[in-house]
């Protein structure tokens, strides 16, 4: 039996070098905001082995002068965005721009009219997908390999404060865009995760019960969604994380965006794997050290393993 | 001493060089640069020989090592000297999960901390932690009687 239970136990671990990839970067230093998407592009490059299928980031841009923005996702772009903005202003009244990358399109709009706008977008194009809605972040996420879709996207040329990336080996659901990583369920917030939530069914019935938008059946939104649930009902970023310790079963590391912080938790067997560096610069998070070999000062940088079931976050 | 750039040379030809090896080789110091994470550097050595690895390893370093020694000036990734059964594997930093796991016979040394499962499965391995180690460190190796984990830290849960 013990034979059997360490055997399973080395299978898991031998799982865990697949399925996969995080990374994420955490800025403290603004003259690196400009190279932000050059760095966290080649970080998730570097993971394409651990995830093929599809890939994914979340930026938290720098750009002062806007207010608030919504990212859509379109299959077809050309149709579905043309005219799009102009048709959202006439029906809620409010000023809006669009900026079309490749199958996404960043719409800026003032903070305060993101509610009125979201409805207006499912009104007026309800085959248009909101992936995510705030004042800085912008999520580009789309099936194909990592290098592809970060070329797509053009993230290398974004500027930022912190990002998130994801490339994914696909387990508990299809290979699609949707499926990709970042989640996002609440204003500013995102999360990528590496691993399996078992319970993810019973904690969506759950949280839908208490009128929590879940739009996917997949497991990672479920853990997306609790925390932004845990969030509205008070809880900082870190106590949401110590609480998702106590109410989430299965495989996790998690890694999480808000809009001035980023927060990481492993569960208490740790699995998947996780390594962290930290400089006077930045913050920087990898599934694998390999990830982080090329970001400055990295000889120089604490580096560590986090530990099981223990959250960490940083704000700016 | 030979130098091998991996970064430039490639890990395939890293290890069937080491592999090249035979027990009455006159090279028998070897020295791997940049190895910037890589997985499986030095893996299924079979000679009397030293590899020093300047820097930090990933995945299953030294793994199913015979006779070598193998020196990493770095912290090492998961797997780190897995199924080991022989010979002498050093880390200088900290290892990752499973760092030893079902290894049979040799000394693995880690000078920082070990993380989870180290040793599980252990089978005649000798390993030495000088920090702490985490959860489930030893599991089921008391069931073959044979190996010991020494650590100078605390093990954690």
């Amino acid at each position: 039996m013990l034979k059997n239970i360490a055997y399973t136990l080395i299978q898991f671990n031998r799982g865990s070098q697949q399925m996969c990839g995080i990374v994420g970067l955490f800025l403290k230093d603004k003259n690196l905001e400009p190279e932000l998407g050059m760095m966290l592009s080649d970080m998730l490059v570097t993971m394409t082995d651990r995830g093929p299928d599809s890939a994914g980031i979340a930026i938290y841009g720098n750009d002062e002068k806007s207010d608030g923005k919504i990212t859509i996702q379109s299959d077809n772009p050309d149709e579905n965005f043309k005219n799009l903005d102009n048709e959202i202003s006439a029906t809620t009244g409010s000023s809006v721009s669009l900026k079309i990358k490749s199958t996404h399109a960043v719409l800026n709009v003032e903070t305060s009219s993101i509610p009125a706008v979201r409805r207006a977008i499912k009104e007026v194009r309800p085959n248009v997908r909101i992936m995510s809605a705030g004042d800085t972040i912008e999520i580009y996420k789309e099936v194909g390999l990592p290098k592809d879709v970060a070329a797509r996207f053009d993230v290398s040329k974004m500027s930022g404060t912190h990002g998130i990336g994801h490339t994914r080996m696909a387990t508990e659901s299809a290979v699609t865009t949707m499926g990709a990583h970042p989640f996002s369920t609440g204003n500013d917030q995102c999360l990528v995760h590496n691993g399996s939530l078992s319970n993810h069914n019973s904690l969506r019935r759950k949280l839908r019960r208490e009128g929590v938008h879940i739009e996917t059946e997949n497991d990672t939104e479920v853990g997306a969604a609790y925390l932004t649930y845990k969030m509205q009902q008070g809880s900082t970023l870190g106590e949401a994380l110590e609480s998702s310790l106590d109410d989430l079963d299965g495989f996790f590391t998690f890694l999480v965006g808000t809009k001035d912080g980023f927060g990481v938790v492993r569960d208490p067997i740790a699995c998947k794997p996780a390594v962290m560096a930290e400089t006077d610069q930045y913050v920087a998070f990898g599934s694998e050290y390999r990830a982080l070999v090329n970001l400055p000062g990295i000889e120089e940088a604490r580096v560590w393993e986090p530990e099981p079931a223990t959250v960490y976050f940083w704000t700016h | 001493m030979q130098t091998f750039d991996l970064e430039a040379q490639g890990l395939r030809e890293l290890n069937s060089t080491l592999h090249a090896q035979v027990k009455e080789t006159n090279q028998t110091s070897w020295e791997v640069i940049n190895p910037k994470g890589s997985h499986a550097i030095a893996v299924g050595l079979d000679a009397p020989i030293e590899v020093n690895i300047k820097g930090s390893t990933g995945y299953y370093c030294g793994g199913m090592n015979k006779q070598a020694t193998i020196n990493v000036l770095g912290s090492a990734g998961p797997g780190t000297a897995e199924n080991m059964m022989s010979g002498k594997v050093v880390i200088d930093g900290d290892a990752s999960q499973y760092a030893g796991a079902t290894g049979h016979g040799g000394l693995l040394v880690i000078k920082g901390n070990a993380s989870s499962r180290c040793g599980i499965s252990m089978k005649g391995i000798n390993i030495v932690v000088h920090g702490n180690i985490g959860h489930m460190s030893a599991f089921h190796g008391s069931i073959w009687k044979s190996g010991c984990v020494w650590r100078c830290g605390r093990c954690i849960r």
